[in-house]
């Protein structure tokens, strides 16, 4: 009924400057809808890398911690992570070319560390940072004493 | 020069417009409501799995790690006697808690001072929980009636008391030919 009329409205027609206003009213608002939008999609699409990135490392920690190169009875061993070799645990890992990664092992005495991949504090980093995962392993020495120790994930977008 | 007949029915474009203006408004929120729920309901799952899967690590570390050495006092005699336990399991250092406590609930004549057994459980928990992941925790196990419940929270004695946002793991050990089992809460 209101189309109608509007498409009828020839009495109503008061030329251009009578239309300019409603004309940069609906420009206005689509610019304004627009900008809206594009404002809601940069944090959403960001989240979602940012999520993507999060399970990524997840994965990788799973991956690590199954990784029988490194394992003595389910535990880590000290003995075997001295002589890991990067490329083989890189190949084995096995991650998306997108991402560069950092696994570290650090028990909780003593000074003694090790530490896979990239250095996470020499990158500028990527738009949504750095995914990273802290967790209590067992690491076995020598000597077959356990020690808990930290071993933490990190993935981020190289 | 002949003056425009300005017939009020051509405001009725202005008021089209407006009434796009107000739609478009609604649409806006409504997206960015559905979108931002959505976003909110990707993070809670999201944060919940980092939970689950930080709990299961904690559980299965802190049952298998080692305490160098620890004991109880046995009390049943004329003079306590200290019982030292060396290189045991936190698993069997809580299954040796649960049997003693079991023991001197049936028979009277029996008695133990358990504080250090289950001090030495706590501390190792407490390296895995939050000295490496700043997750507050608590153990609870049972056998038969005695119950072997602690956390890293002061005041915390009881179940009922975990904060709803938590994450659970359970492990089965075996007492006496019984199934025991150990649930791990950690929450933040």
């Amino acid at each position: 009924m209101l189309r109608l009329k509007i498409k009828n409205d020839r009495k109503g027609i008061g030329g251009f400057f009578f239309d300019t206003p409603v004309l940069l009213l609906i420009i206005v608002v689509i610019t304004v809808f627009t900008a809206s939008l594009y404002q809601v999609y940069l944090p959403i699409q960001e989240e979602r890398k940012r999520l993507t990135q999060d399970r990524t490392c997840i994965d990788l920690k799973n991956t690590v911690q199954n990784y029988q190169e490194i394992l003595v009875n389910d535990e880590f061993s000290m003995e075997k992570l001295e002589i890991l070799d990067e490329e083989r645990l890189e190949s084995y890992l096995n991650l998306d070319q997108d991402y560069d990664y950092n696994i570290s092992f650090k028990p909780l005495e003593g000074d003694r560390s090790w530490s896979f991949g990239d250095d996470p504090d020499q990158e500028e980093n990527s738009e949504v940072g750095i995914s990273s995962y802290q967790t209590p392993v067992s690491l076995v020495d020598e000597g077959g004493s356990s020690h808990i120790s930290k071993l933490r994930v990190s993935v981020w977008r190289g | 020069m002949e003056r425009l007949n300005n017939n009020n029915q051509g405001v009725l474009s202005m008021i089209d417009a407006v009434l796009f203006g107000i739609i478009i408004l609604v649409v806006t929120i409504l997206i960015f409501q559905q979108f931002g729920g959505a976003l909110n309901r990707e993070r809670d799952l999201a944060s919940s799995e980092f939970k689950r899967e930080a709990v299961h690590d904690i559980q299965n570390v802190g049952l298998k790690s080692t305490i160098e050495e620890t004991g109880y006092v046995n009390l049943s005699c004329d003079q306590p006697k200290q019982v030292r336990l060396v290189n045991v399991s936190v698993e069997r250092a809580i299954k040796d808690y649960l049997y003693l406590d079991q023991l001197s609930q049936e028979k009277q004549s029996l008695s133990y001072n358990l504080s250090n057994l289950e001090e030495e459980i706590k501390q190792i928990y407490e390296r895995c929980a939050w000295d490496v992941s700043q997750y507050r925790f608590a153990l609870r196990s049972s056998y038969e009636t005695s119950e072997l419940f602690l956390s890293n929270v002061e005041g915390l004695d009881k179940e009922q008391d975990i904060p709803l946002e938590r994450a659970a793991s359970t492990a089965s050990i075996t007492l006496r030919l019984q199934r025991v089992e150990v649930t791990l809460f950690i929450w933040r």
